[in-house]
């Protein structure tokens, strides 16, 4: 059985988010800082009539902070019936994969280990499986 | 083999869209707004179904939908339409224009397959 995954490029990292959570990509700007926010929520932005969450991914990963900058590229996702914007710095295709996730042979940084279900085999080079839950859960997730 | 256009500004969902109808066995058409598939549907033969976003570019969903519906096309295509608001007067307001039928974003392969067999192309 494939299921299906939208490739992205997070923290220098190839990484698979399932499609099935993707509702867009878009490019946002005018990102509103959300004062006393957890460090990994970027602010909300206006997306045609609804607000989303803004996730800064580096900062859910515990690799830094994004830079603000004039237009971002963030992956419109539904989680728990809440729209978030995932803040990635490439989007790259969507792909069909067979078969499930692996426990990854190399070493994961501690923020990607809490935030992905593991390792896609994809033309045989591996693929991080991003945990959407955990990434826009942020560092809490990583210290729980 | 049956003829689907996906109509969407964003091209991962036509991407998407396609991966999974074409798994389907549908052949697969794409336009980035609704002017675009409007000029589609006036050129070539009409697809089978039409997969429609509601916010777009150019010209709306909802906008292609009552161009589609003023046409003098022999054989109007089903339409089964893709939106993210999920409010009754939006829901209705998308079928009194001429869908056939809805379908909240984002979507699945189970989801989309139950949505064509309503509609009967699949």
């Amino acid at each position: 059985m494939q299921d299906l995954y939208l490739i992205v490029d997070i923290a220098g990292q190839r990484a698979a988010l399932p499609a099935s959570y993707v509702e867009s990509v878009v490019e946002i700007d005018d990102v509103a800082p959300v004062p006393c926010a957890p460090p990994h929520v970027f602010g909300l932005f206006a997306l045609r009539s609804r607000v989303l969450t803004v996730i800064d991914t580096l900062a859910a990963l515990g690799e830094g902070s994004r830079v603000k900058e004039a237009e971002m590229q963030a992956v419109i996702v539904t989680v728990d019936s809440h729209l978030y914007g995932l803040l990635v710095d490439n989007v790259d295709d969507v792909v069909a994969i067979e078969g499930a996730a692996v426990a990854p042979r190399a070493l994961l940084s501690p923020g990607w280990t809490a935030c992905t279900h593991g390792v896609l085999d994809h033309q045989g080079a591996p693929l991080l499986l991003i945990d959407v839950h955990a990434l826009v859960a942020g560092p809490q997730a990583l210290a729980a | 083999m049956k003829t689907c256009l996906v109509v969407d500004d964003s091209k991962v969902i036509r991407k998407v869209a396609r991966h999974i109808l074409e798994s389907l066995h549908f052949q697969v058409e794409e336009a980035g707004d609704g002017r675009e598939a409007l000029d589609r549907c006036q050129s070539a033969t009409l697809p089978d179904v039409i997969l429609l976003d509601w916010n777009m570019p150019v010209m709306s969903g909802m906008e292609f939908l009552r161009s589609l519906g003023q046409s003098d096309f022999p054989n109007r295509p089903k339409v089964v339409f893709c939106t993210t608001e999920n409010d009754v007067a939006h829901i209705r307001a998308a079928i009194e224009a001429g869908a056939d039928e809805y379908m909240m974003k984002p979507f699945d392969r189970e989801t989309l397959e139950s949505k064509l067999q309503l509609v009967g192309v699949a």
